[in-house]
C-alpha cells in the first residue's frame, strides 16, 4: 500500500478497515500504527465534540474516539444559553493586565520553581503564574467562533444546528468603563442604545444594542454528534479516572473534560462557577436583555426563554435551590414585566468550569518509559459558546504538532 | 350570539351607540368611546353588530406588524395617528398585560434594490438605523436597507382581548348582517359607527374602496426573532416577500391583488410566498406550514374618518366612518379610534347630553 509515494510498513495489507469508516482500524499487531493516528478526545460538551469535529479537518488520517461519562443532554453545555456575548477573560482591559510573559522568562532562565505548600509536587508555573488570555486572543477565537456560526445561521442547517439571529440589549445601571467592548465589531450592528430605548429600562442609565448569535446546546451538540459520527468519529460512554487509561490504545488524548481536569490533569486552578437559570415558555419575547453585570439575563432560545442567573465561586451543587429559582424569576420580571405571565418554569444548574485562563497547551505524559502526548482544551468558564470554535482549531493545530510529531522519526516533543 | 330586537326610540340621557364590523377598528372603537365617554354621560349604551368575529375577520389575517407605508399618507392626520397608536401600545408593554394583547417588541429589516429616503416614520420606532455591509450580506438580492425596533400586534391575540375587555364594561355583541344603515338607525340607534373595513361598500357604495386581496402562510419557525420585509417599487407595496414572526407562528407573506375578491387560497400565490420567502431566509425550507389563509386589505387612498348625518324618518341619526386603512389597519387603529371617539363628543356637545360626573357638582 503506497502512501505519498512511500511503502510503508502496512505494504503487508494486513490492517483492517471498518467498512464505510476508511479512518477507523481495528489494531493490528504486525503492524505500526504511526499513519492513522489514534485520538482519544476526553470529554463530550461543547468543546470535545467541537474539537472532535475540526481533528479530522487538520490531522491527515486520523481516527477520533471522544470517550466521556456524560453526552447531551447532560453535559454543562445542555444548561447553558448558548449566547455570543463574550465575557472579560483576566487579560482583557477590565482586568487589571499582568506582567505574564517577563516573571515566565524569568522564572524558566532563573530554573526557579514554584512548589504547592506542604506538597512535593511542583506546581506548574504556567497553570499559576501568567494563565491571561490576551484580549487579541480573545477576540481572534470570537470571530472565528461568530463567523463560523454566522455561516451555518444563514444556511439551510440552521435549524437543525440549533443557530440562529437574535438582537437585544446590554444595559447598564451605571456607566461601564469600557462602552464600546473588544468585540463590538464581531457582533452585527453595534451602536449606544437611545434615549428612547432606554426608557424601557428605567434603572439603568446606558445601554448597547447589537446582533448576535445564539447557539443551543440541547441542538448544536446532537448536531456535532452526527458530524464527528459522519467522518468516522466514535463515541464511547465511560468514565476515564486516569489519562493513562487511554495509553497505548491511543496516540494522542485531548483533554476536554473541564471541571473533570481537576482531577485527570491535577489542574487545582479549575473551579466551579455554579450558575442556576430558568427556562420558561414566553414566546413573545424576541430579544435579548443582558444586564452588564452579568448576573441577570433573559436569553429567548428556539424552545423556550432562558432567565439568569448566578454565579457561585466555589459550589458543586447541582441541585436547584428554589430561593434561588425565586430570585432570579424577580430580577428578570423587573427588566421584563411580561415575563409575569411565563409558564412551564423549568430549574436548572450548570457548573462553569472556570480558571484565570482557557487551557490551550500541549503537554507530554512521561512515566516510566511510558509517552502520552496529550493536548489540553479546558477553562472556558462562562464563555465557553462564544470562544468554542477559535479555540477548537487551535487545539486541533496542537493535535496536529503532536501527530506530526509521532511521524518523524526520532520523537521529540517540544512543550 | 343572539340577535337583538329592534329597539323603540327613546330619548332621555340615554346614547345608543352600534358600532359596525368587528375587526380591529369597530372593537377598538367601541372601547375608546366607552370608556371616554361612559363616566360623563347619564347612559351609554354600546353595541357591536359583525356578521363576522374574530377569528373570521381581516384583522386576523394580518401579520400585525407596526409599520405604515414608506411614502408620506396623502392625509397627513394619518401620520399623526400612526404615531398616536405607536406610542399607546408600546406605553402597554411594560405591564404583564402586553402577551395578553399579543403584544410585543421585534426588530427587523427593511430591505431594497437600491438607496432609498428615510421614513417619516423613522423616528417613531425604535433604534431606527441602516443596514451595515455585514448586515447587507445575509441578503444577496438586497443592496440596501434598515434595522430598526417595531412592534407586533396579533390581529387574533388582540381581538379577543379587545372583545374581553368590552365584555366587562357590558358591551353587547350580536351576530349579524346588517343590510342597511337604515336597518340600525331605525332599530333605535342615536350613532352608528361604520367600521365595515373593506365590505363597506355594501352599505353605502363607496368607488375609492377597493380589496387588496392578500394571501399568507403561517409556518412554524420559532427560530425566527427578526421581521424580514422586502421592497420593490416596481412590483408595489405588499407584493415583495415578507417575514413577520408573531408570538408562535410566523407569518409568509407578499400578495396584494388590487380588485380581487376571491376567498379562496391560490396554489399560485402559494408557490410565490413560499419560493419568494425561503430565497429571502433559506432556514424556512424547514418549517412547517401551520395554517393558509386569504384576507383583503380594505384599500383607499385615504381613511375615510368622518361624520355624515342621516335622515330616517322623523329622526336624525349620526354615523362616524371609520373604514379603509389598507394594510395598515392595526398600525393605525388607535390614533383613528381616537378622532373617532372625537368626532362622538362633537355629537354629544351638539345634543348637550354631556354632563359633568357627579363628584363635580
Amino acid at each position: 500500500m503506497e502512501q505519498n509515494g512511500e511503502v510503508t510498513k502496512r505494504s503487508r495489507g494486513c490492517c483492517l478497515n471498518w467498512p464505510g469508516s476508511p479512518q477507523a482500524y481495528a489494531f493490528c499487531f504486525h503492524c505500526s500504527p504511526m499513519d492513522t493516528v489514534r485520538i482519544a478526545v476526553v470529554g463530550a460538551g461543547l468543546m470535545g465534540l467541537s474539537t472532535a469535529v475540526c481533528i479530522p479537518t487538520l490531522v491527515p488520517r486520523c481516527s477520533v474516539t471522544v470517550i466521556a461519562d456524560k453526552f447531551t443532554p447532560d453535559t454543562t453545555s445542555d444548561v447553558a444559553a448558548g449566547i455570543l456575548i463574550p465575557h472579560a477573560y483576566p487579560g482583557s482591559p477590565s482586568f487589571a493586565p499582568g506582567p505574564c510573559e517577563a516573571i515566565r522568562g524569568l522564572a524558566d532562565s532563573h530554573g526557579i520553581i514554584f512548589k504547592e505548600a506542604g506538597s512535593s509536587r511542583p506546581l506548574r508555573p504556567e497553570l499559576t503564574l501568567c494563565p491571561d488570555t490576551p484580549v487579541h486572543k480573545q477576540k481572534q477565537w470570537f470571530r472565528e467562533t461568530f463567523d463560523h456560526l454566522f455561516s451555518i445561521a444563514n444556511s439551510a442547517e440552521a435549524g437543525d444546528a440549533g443557530v440562529y439571529l437574535v438582537s437585544g440589549w446590554q444595559i447598564f445601571r451605571s456607566m461601564p468603563t469600557e462602552e464600546v467592548p473588544f468585540w463590538a465589531d464581531v457582533v452585527l450592528g453595534f451602536r449606544k442604545m437611545t434615549e428612547a430605548e432606554l426608557k424601557k429600562f428605567p434603572q439603568h442609565v446606558f445601554g448597547q444594542a447589537f446582533t448576535t448569535l445564539k447557539c443551543e446546546g440541547p441542538v448544536y451538540l446532537p448536531w456535532l454528534e452526527k458530524r464527528v459520527k459522519r467522518s468516522g468519529g466514535l463515541m464511547v460512554p465511560q468514565r476515564i479516572e486516569d489519562l493513562w487509561e487511554l495509553h497505548p490504545s491511543f496516540d494522542i488524548v485531548v483533554n476536554c473534560s473541564g471541571l473533570g481536569s481537576r482531577q485527570l490533569a491535577g489542574d487545582s486552578t479549575i473551579f466551579p462557577v455554579r450558575g442556576q437559570v430558568l427556562k420558561v415558555q414566553a414566546p413573545w419575547l424576541k430579544h435579548f436583555i443582558r444586564d452588564g453585570s452579568g448576573l441577570t439575563y433573559i436569553y429567548p432560545g428556539t424552545s423556550n426563554v432562558t432567565l439568569g442567573g448566578t454565579r457561585q465561586k466555589g459550589d458543586w451543587n447541582l441541585s436547584p435551590d428554589a430561593e434561588i429559582s425565586r430570585d432570579i424569576f424577580s430580577r428578570c420580571c423587573a427588566l421584563e414585566p411580561s415575563l409575569h405571565r411565563a409558564c412551564d418554569i423549568r430549574e436548572k444548574v450548570g457548573l462553569r468550569p472556570s480558571r484565570p485562563g482557557i487551557r490551550l497547551q500541549k503537554e507530554l505524559l512521561a512515566q516510566d518509559s511510558r509517552r502520552l502526548p496529550v493536548v489540553h482544551h479546558y477553562g472556558h468558564g462562562s464563555g465557553g459558546f462564544s470562544m468554542h470554535w477559535g479555540t477548537a482549531l487551535e487545539a486541533a493545530r496542537l493535535v496536529n504538532e503532536c501527530a506530526q510529531a509521532l511521524g518523524s522519526p526520532a520523537p521529540k516533543s517540544k512543550l | 350570539m343572539s340577535v337583538e330586537p329592534p329597539r323603540t326610540a327613546e330619548r332621555g340621557g340615554t346614547m345608543r351607540v352600534v358600532v359596525i364590523g368587528a375587526g380591529v377598528i369597530g372593537l377598538s372603537t367601541a372601547l375608546c368611546i366607552h370608556d371616554r365617554y361612559q363616566p360623563v354621560l347619564q347612559s351609554l349604551d354600546v353595541r357591536v353588530y359583525a356578521d363576522r368575529f374574530t377569528p373570521l375577520t381581516n384583522t386576523d389575517v394580518a401579520a400585525g406588524l407596526w409599520q405604515p407605508y414608506l411614502s408620506n399618507p396623502s392625509n397627513p392626520q394619518e401620520t399623526h395617528w400612526n404615531q398616536q397608536t405607536f406610542d399607546y401600545l408600546l406605553s402597554h408593554l411594560h405591564s404583564p398585560n402586553a402577551a395578553d394583547m399579543g403584544l410585543a417588541l421585534i426588530s427587523g429589516y427593511n430591505l431594497f434594490h437600491e438607496a432609498v429616503p428615510d421614513p417619516s416614520w423613522k423616528d417613531i420606532v425604535l433604534g431606527f438605523r441602516k443596514l451595515t455591509p455585514r448586515e447587507l450580506d445575509m441578503f444577496p438580492d438586497y443592496s440596501y436597507g434598515w434595522f430598526n425596533t417595531s412592534l407586533i400586534l396579533e390581529g387574533k391575540r388582540y381581538l379577543q382581548w379587545l372583545t374581553e375587555r368590552l365584555t366587562e364594561r357590558g358591551v353587547k355583541f350580536s351576530q349579524r348582517k346588517v343590510e342597511s344603515l337604515e336597518e340600525v338607525a331605525r332599530g333605535g340607534a342615536d350613532v352608528i359607527i361604520n367600521c365595515t373595513g373593506v365590505r363597506a361598500g355594501e352599505l353605502q357604495p363607496d368607488p375609492m374602496l377597493q380589496p387588496g386581496r392578500g394571501q399568507i402562510i403561517k409556518v412554524d419557525a420559532p427560530w425566527m426573532k427578526h421581521f424580514i420585509v422586502t421592497h420593490d417599487p416596481e412590483r408595489g407595496i405588499y407584493r415583495s416577500p415578507y417575514i413577520i414572526p408573531g408570538i408562535r407562528e410566523v407569518t409568509l407573506g407578499g400578495i396584494f391583488q388590487l380588485g380581487n375578491w376571491s376567498e379562496v387560497n391560490n396554489i399560485q400565490d402559494h408557490k410565490s410566498i413560499w419560493e419568494g420567502c425561503c430565497r429571502l431566509e433559506p432556514t424556512l425550507k424547514k418549517a412547517e406550514i401551520v395554517s393558509e389563509c386569504t384576507g383583503f386589505r380594505p384599500v383607499r387612498p385615504q381613511v375615510r374618518l368622518e361624520r355624515e348625518r342621516l335622515r330616517f324618518g322623523p329622526s336624525n341619526t349620526e354615523l362616524i366612518h371609520n373604514y379603509g386603512h389598507g394594510g395598515y389597519g392595526l398600525t393605525i387603529h388607535w390614533g383613528c379610534a381616537l378622532e373617532a371617539a372625537k368626532l362622538f363628543g362633537e355629537v354629544l356637545e351638539e345634543r348637550k347630553l354631556l354632563r359633568m360626573p357627579p363628584s363635580h357638582l
